[in-house]
C-alpha cells in the first residue's frame, strides 16, 4: 500500500510540475530561514549552557547616573574584590579578572631566534579562585598551585600552540615568556596550561596573569575601569539583592570617605547590578569592548521572523493544495468508488505533502547555506551552518512533522470531504470547493499583509539609514582621511610628539587641501568632564561637557560654523574653549554673543570661553547633541584629519601612498593604517545596516512566498472561472476586458491587505524610529509606494493567468459542459 | 438483491424543491441485467449512484441483500459497495497516474489483498481481457476502447455481486461499443447481476429487462425476450 502510495504520490507531484516546483521552493526558502534562526538562537543560548555551579555564578556590574541618564560600565573599582572578600559572607569564591594590555610577548624559539606576537590579546590578571570557580581541565600544572607566584603565567591550549609551535603542554612548562607593557617589561614562567572551553563562554581569556593582592589607595575606590572585571560564587543559594546593597554601601563609604578626604563632591551618582551568568550575555545594557552580546528582543524578533515566513510557504501549501482539488476530484472520486475509505485517501494526500516537504527539506539544505554565505557578516561568528548535527537533524525533523501536519491535513480533509457523486460531475466539484475560496481568500490578505509590512519597513528603514548618512551633520566629513597615531606610539617615549613633525612634513605634500590634529567630530567613544560656571552672586552651574581635543585648523576643515568669537589660539595646553550651541544653552547663557568671556572652572583652573560654533553631531544619531567644549591640548592630539580635494578621487591613492612614505619615517614601516570618514560613520550603523540587509531579505522572500499563493489562487480561479469566460467571450468580451475582470479580484485582496498593512507598520516604524534622536517623519507617500509596488507585483503575478484564460478559445472553454 | 420502496431524491433550493427521483420502486433479483432508458434528466445517473451507494436518498428505504442501506453510516455503506460493487463509467475514470497495471491493482489494495494473491489475480484478469500486453501503458496511451476494457477489468477484478454501469459505451465507436456489450453479456451469463445505463436501444437489447424513468418515475418497465 505505502509503495502505491509513494508512486502515485511522485507521479501525481510531477504531473503538477509548475505547482510542485513552486510549492517545494517557497517551503524551501521558509525552512532555510528556520534553520538559520535556529542556529543563531540555538548558539547565543549556549553560552555556558553546560558549565557547572553556573546558577550560583553572578558578575557585577556598574552603572553612574548623572544628569537622569544612566551608563553601564562592565566592570567595577579594583578594590572592591578585597572589600568583599573582607567584609561580605555567603560567598563561594570572589573572582576578580583584570583584563591586560601589552603590547607584544616575545617567545625564544628552539633555534635561539624570537617569536613576537604584537598585541595579544585575551590576557587577563586574576588569582586562582578563578579556576576553583571555573571547571578547566588542566593539561599540565594543578589549579591549586598554578598561580602563586607572581611571576605565573597559564595558557589555554590554543595559545600554548600558538606560543609554542608544536609543543606538547608538558614541554611549554616552565618556559619563560617576556611581555612588553606599554610601560614596563614583564617576565613570566608558564605554571599550567588548561583545555580551551569548547562551547561558546563569557570566559574568553587564553593567557592568565597571577594578580597581585596589592593595598589601594582610597582613590581606587573611585575609579572604574571596564577592564577591572569581578565575579562572584555564592556559597548557597544565591541571595544577589542582599549581596547587591551589602556591596552598595560597603563602596559607598568608601566614596565618602573619598570626598570628606578631598572635600570635594561627586557629580554623578554609583550603582551596582549582579547579573547572573546565564544573562550575561544577553545584557546588552553593557556596553564592551570585547566580549559580543546578543539581544534577546532581536532574538525573539528573529524567531517572529522565522515563523512569519514559515507559515507564509505554509499558506501558500495550502492554498494550492486547494487550488488543486478541481484537477483532482475525478481521482479522488474514482478511488471512493474503488472503496477508498476516507482515512486512506487524508494518508495518500500525506504522502504528497510529505514528499513535498521532505524535497523542501533537501532543497533547504543548500539554499541555507547560501543564506549562511549570504549573511555572514550579520551571523555572529562562530556559528557554523551544520554545528551539533544531531540536534539540527531533530530540529529539521520535528520542523518537518510541524510543516506536514499544519500545511497537509487541512487539505487532505476537504478533499476527502467532497461528496463523491459530486466529483464526477465537473460543475458540482467546482461549486463545492467554491465556497473554500473564502479561506483562500483570507489567507492571501493575511500573507500579502505580512508582505507588506516587510516592504514598508524597509522603505521607512532606508529612508531614515540615508538620513543618519546624507542629512546635514554640522560639519562636512567629504573626502576626508583619517589616520590614527596607535596607542602603543603615542605612550612609547620614542615617538613621543613625533605626529607635530609628521604634521609639519604632510602639509607639504600636494593634493591634501587642508590637515588638523584632532579627535574627529562624530565618533562612539567620548568623554567628558564637569565644567563650572561661576555666575556672579548666584549658584555655580555645573555642566558636563564632552571634551574634543583639536588645532586650530580643525573648525575649518570640517567648515565648522563660528557663531559668535573666535576660534581658539594655538596653545600647548588646555588655557581657553570653544563651545558648541547645546553648551551655551545648558549654562544659560542668553545667545552665542553672551558667552564669550565668560569663565569656566574645571577643577582649579579658570579657562574663557573665546568662541561658539553651531551645533554637530558628535555621536550617532541615537543621541541627542550634547554639550561639548572644543579645546587644544597637545598632550592629546593623536590622530590626523586630513582633507583631501573632494573633485579628485583619482588622486586620492597617490596622496595616501605618499603619507604613507612621509609615515614610514617617524614611525615603523608597516603601521600605517588609514580609512575614509565617510566610511567610519557609517560603521556606526552597522548594526542597522545588518538590520536593514536581513529586514530587506526578509521582504524578497516574503513577496515571492506572496506571489506563490497569488499565482496558485489566480490559477485556480482561471480555472473555476473557464466557463463563465468562454460565455464573455462568445457574447463579445474583448481579451484586455477578460483579463481586467479576472485581475479585478486580486486588486481587492491587496487593497484589503494595504488596510491592515498600515497600522502595524506605523505602529512598528514608529517605534523603532523613536530611538533615533534624530529621525525622519514618517509620511504617508511611504504607504502609497508600498502598497503601490504590493499590487504591481501582485498584477504581474496575475495577469500572466489572467491572459491565458481570456486567449482561450471558447469552444475549449464550454467543452466541459 | 436490491429492493427500492418509495425512494426520493430532490435537490432545494431555498424557495424550490427540484425533484430528480420520486416515489421509486423497484425490484432486481441476482443474476437480472438490468437496462435503465429514459431521456436526459429522467434520473437514471442518480438512481445508479444510489444503487451504488456514491449517492444517497432524501427518503425512502434501500435494501440490499435484506441489509437497509438507508439506515448505515457511511463506514458501513462503503464497506458493503467495496465488497459488493463494481463501478464502470461512460469516460472511463482511470487514474490517469496509475498503469494499467496499477490501476487494475488499486482496488484489491483498498481490500487488503495480500501481494501474492493480488499478483496473480491481476495477471489474470491481464489474460481474462486480454490486455497483457498493455499492463505497463498509462490510460492515456490507450485507445477509448481499451481504457473502457481496463475499466470493467478494474470493475470486475474483485468479483462483485452487482456491476453498475453508467452508458459504458457512450464515447466510444460502434464497433468498440458492440465488444464491450459482448463483454457484458458474458459477465452476465456467468452470473454477475449488472445494472445499465444508456440511451442506446442496441444496447439494452444485451440485457433481460428495461426499466423507462420519465421525470423521475418508473414510467414502464419491461422484459427483454
Amino acid at each position: 500500500m505505502l509503495k502505491n502510495y509513494f508512486k502515485t504520490s511522485l507521479r501525481s507531484l510531477w504531473r503538477n510540475r509548475l505547482f510542485t516546483t513552486l510549492n517545494i521552493f517557497g517551503l524551501a526558502i521558509g525552512i532555510s530561514v528556520c534553520w538559520m534562526v535556529f542556529s543563531i538562537i540555538r548558539y547565543e543560548f549556549s553560552y555556558d549552557k553546560n558549565l557547572s555551579g553556573k546558577e550560583s555564578i553572578y558578575r557585577i556590574v556598574s552603572s553612574f547616573i548623572l544628569d537622569d541618564k544612566e551608563s553601564y560600565n562592565g566592570g567595577v573599582s579594583a578594590p572592591l574584590y578585597q572589600g568583599i572578600q573582607a567584609q561580605i559572607a555567603g560567598m563561594q569564591h570572589v573572582v576578580p579578572f583584570f583584563e591586560q594590555w601589552l603590547s607584544a610577548a616575545v617567545i625564544p624559539k628552539r633555534d635561539g631566534s624570537l617569536l613576537t606576537i604584537e598585541e595579544p590579546e585575551a590576557i587577563a590578571a586574576t588569582d586562582s579562585s578563578y579556576f576553583n570557580m571555573l571547571p578547566y581541565q588542566w593539561l599540565a600544572g594543578n589549579k591549586s598551585t598554578a598561580l602563586t607566584s607572581p611571576e605565573s603565567v597559564v595558557l589555554t591550549e590554543s595559545r600554548m600552540q600558538q606560543y609554542f609551535p608544536g609543543k606538547q603542554p608538558g614541554e611549554a612548562m616552565y618556559q619563560t615568556i617576556t611581555y612588553y607593557g606599554f610601560r614596563d617589561t614583564l617576565q613570566k614562567t608558564v605554571t599550567g596550561i588548561v583545555k580551551d572551553f569548547s562551547e561558546p563562554t563569557e570566559f574568553t581569556a587564553k593567557e592568565f596573569f597571577a594578580l597581585e593582592n596589592k593595598a589601594y589607595d582610597l582613590v581606587a575606590w573611585t575609579n572604574t575601569n571596564g577592564t577591572d572585571k569581578l565575579y562572584l560564587q555564592f556559597a548557597e543559594n544565591p541571595t544577589p539583592d542582599r549581596v547587591t546593597a551589602q556591596i552598595q554601601s560597603l563602596a559607598d563609604n568608601k566614596w565618602k570617605e573619598f570626598a570628606q578626604q578631598r572635600s570635594i563632591s561627586f557629580s554623578s551618582t554609583r550603582r551596582f547590578e549582579l547579573i547572573p551568568l546565564p544573562d550575561v550575555h544577553f545584557a546588552t545594557h553593557v556596553h564592551e569592548r570585547n566580549g559580543r552580546k546578543a539581544s534577546k528582543p532581536v532574538m525573539y524578533g528573529l524567531a517572529g521572523i522565522g515563523l512569519f515566513l514559515l507559515i507564509l510557504a505554509c499558506i501558500n501549501y495550502i492554498n494550492m493544495s486547494i487550488a488543486q482539488i478541481p484537477q483532482r476530484a475525478k481521482e479522488i472520486g474514482v478511488r471512493k468508488t474503488l472503496g477508498g475509505s476516507r482515512g486512506i485517501l487524508i494518508g495518500q494526500f500525506m504522502m504528497e505533502t510529505s514528499l513535498t516537504i521532505l524535497l523542501a527539506v533537501s532543497l533547504a539544505s543548500s539554499i541555507g547555506q547560501l543564506g549562511f554565505w549570504f549573511l555572514q557578516d550579520i551571523i555572529p561568528p562562530g556559528i557554523e551552518p551544520l554545528d551539533n548535527l544531531p540536534e539540527l537533524l531533530f530540529f529539521a525533523s520535528i520542523l518537518a512533522v510541524t510543516i506536514i501536519l499544519l500545511a497537509g491535513l487541512y487539505p487532505a480533509w476537504l478533499i476527502t470531504r467532497v461528496k463523491t457523486v459530486n466529483m464526477f460531475r465537473n460543475v458540482a466539484a467546482k461549486q463545492s470547493i467554491g465556497k473554500k475560496i473564502n479561506l483562500q481568500k483570507a489567507l492571501i490578505v493575511f500573507q500579502f499583509a505580512i508582505a507588506l509590512v516587510f516592504i514598508t519597513a524597509t522603505l521607512i528603514g532606508g529612508q531614515q539609514l540615508h538620513y543618519t548618512l546624507k542629512s546635514d551633520m554640522g560639519f562636512n566629513k567629504d573626502a576626508v582621511a583619517l589616520v590614527d597615531i596607535p596607542w602603543k606610539y603615542r605612550t612609547n617615549k620614542l615617538y613621543e610628539d613625533k605626529q607635530f613633525a609628521l604634521f609639519n612634513e604632510l602639509k607639504s605634500i600636494p593634493g591634501i587641501r587642508d590637515i588638523s590634529l584632532g579627535s574627529v567630530p562624530l565618533q562612539n567613544g567620548y568623554t567628558s568632564s564637569p565644567f563650572v560656571y561661576m555666575k556672579d552672586g548666584k549658584e555655580p552651574v555645573s555642566r558636563q561637557l564632552y571634551k574634543k581635543w583639536v588645532d586650530t585648523a580643525y573648525v575649518s576643515l570640517y567648515d565648522m560654523r563660528l557663531l559668535a568669537g573666535r576660534n581658539l589660539l594655538p596653545s600647548d595646553a588646555t588655557n581657553e574653549v570653544v563651545l558648541n550651541e547645546a553648551a551655551v544653552k545648558a549654562y544659560g547663557f542668553a545667545s552665542p554673543q553672551d558667552a564669550i568671556g565668560k569663565i569656566l572652572k574645571q577643577g582649579d583652573k579658570l579657562i574663557p570661553i573665546v568662541g561658539v560654533i553651531k551645533d554637530f553631531h558628535m555621536q550617532n544619531f541615537y543621541n541627542q547633541i550634547e554639550p561639548a567644549a572644543l579645546m587644544c591640548d597637545k598632550k592629546n592630539l593623536g590622530a590626523f584629519n586630513i582633507k583631501l580635494y573632494r573633485e579628485h578621487p583619482e588622486q586620492w591613492p597617490t596622496v595616501m601612498r605618499s603619507i604613507e612614505k612621509k609615515w614610514n619615517r617617524f614611525y615603523p614601516s608597516g603601521s600605517f593604517r588609514y580609512n575614509f570618514y565617510d566610511d567610519a560613520i557609517r560603521q556606526l550603523y552597522t548594526p542597522e545596516w545588518n538590520l536593514a540587509k536581513l529586514i530587506n531579505l526578509a521582504t524578497a522572500i516574503a513577496i515571492f512566498i506572496s506571489c506563490l499563493g497569488l499565482f496558485g489562487m489566480a490559477t485556480f480561479t482561471a480555472f473555476r472561472r473557464t466557463k463563465e469566460i468562454g460565455i464573455r467571450k462568445v457574447l463579445g468580451a474583448s481579451v484586455p476586458q477578460l483579463a481586467s475582470l479576472l485581475s479585478k479580484e486580486f486588486v481587492k485582496i491587496v487593497l484589503i491587505a494595504n488596510v491592515m498593512a498600515w497600522p502595524i507598520a506605523w505602529y512598528a516604524m514608529n517605534r523603532w524610529l523613536q530611538n533615533f534622536a534624530y529621525r525622519i517623519d514618517i509620511s504617508w507617500w511611504i504607504f502609497a509606494l508600498a502598497g503601490g509596488v504590493a499590487l504591481a507585483i501582485a498584477l504581474l503575478t496575475v495577469s500572466t493567468q489572467a491572459i491565458k484564460v481570456a486567449l482561450t478559445n471558447p469552444v475549449e472553454a464550454l467543452r466541459y459542459e | 438483491m436490491i429492493q427500492l420502496k418509495s425512494l426520493f431524491k430532490y435537490y432545494s433550493n431555498k424557495f424550490v424543491k427540484t425533484y430528480v427521483l420520486q416515489d421509486i420502486n423497484l425490484q432486481i433479483q441476482q443474476g437480472e441485467f438490468v437496462t435503465i432508458m429514459g431521456p436526459s434528466g429522467s434520473g437514471k445517473s442518480t438512481l445508479l449512484h444510489i444503487i451504488g451507494m456514491l449517492d444517497e436518498p432524501n427518503d425512502g428505504e434501500y435494501h440490499f441483500f435484506d441489509q437497509p442501506v438507508h439506515k448505515l453510516n457511511e463506514k458501513q455503506r462503503s464497506e458493503l459497495h467495496k465488497n459488493y460493487i463494481g463501478f464502470v463509467f461512460q469516460s472511463y475514470h482511470l487514474i490517469d497516474e496509475l498503469t494499467v497495471y496499477e490501476n487494475l491493482e488499486t482496488p484489491l489494495l483498498y481490500q487488503k489483498v495480500k501481494t501474492t494473491e493480488r499478483k496473480s489475480m491481476i495477471a489474470d484478469i491481464l489474460d481474462r481481457f486480454q490486455i497483457v500486453a498493455k499492463k505497463d501503458l498509462f490510460p492515456n496511451q490507450l485507445s477509448g476502447g481499451h481504457q473502457q476494457l481496463v475499466g470493467i477489468a478494474r470493475a470486475v477484478i474483485v468479483n462483485p455481486k452487482l456491476i453498475l454501469a453508467d452508458e459504458p459505451t457512450g464515447n466510444l465507436n460502434s464497433a468498440q461499443g458492440e465488444e464491450i456489450m459482448n463483454l457484458f453479456k458474458k459477465l452476465h451469463q456467468e452470473g454477475t447481476t449488472i445494472i445499465q445505463v444508456t440511451h442506446s436501444e442496441k444496447n439494452a437489447t444485451y440485457g433481460s429487462r428495461i426499466v423507462h424513468l420519465l421525470d423521475g418515475r418508473v414510467d414502464r418497465d419491461v422484459q427483454v425476450s
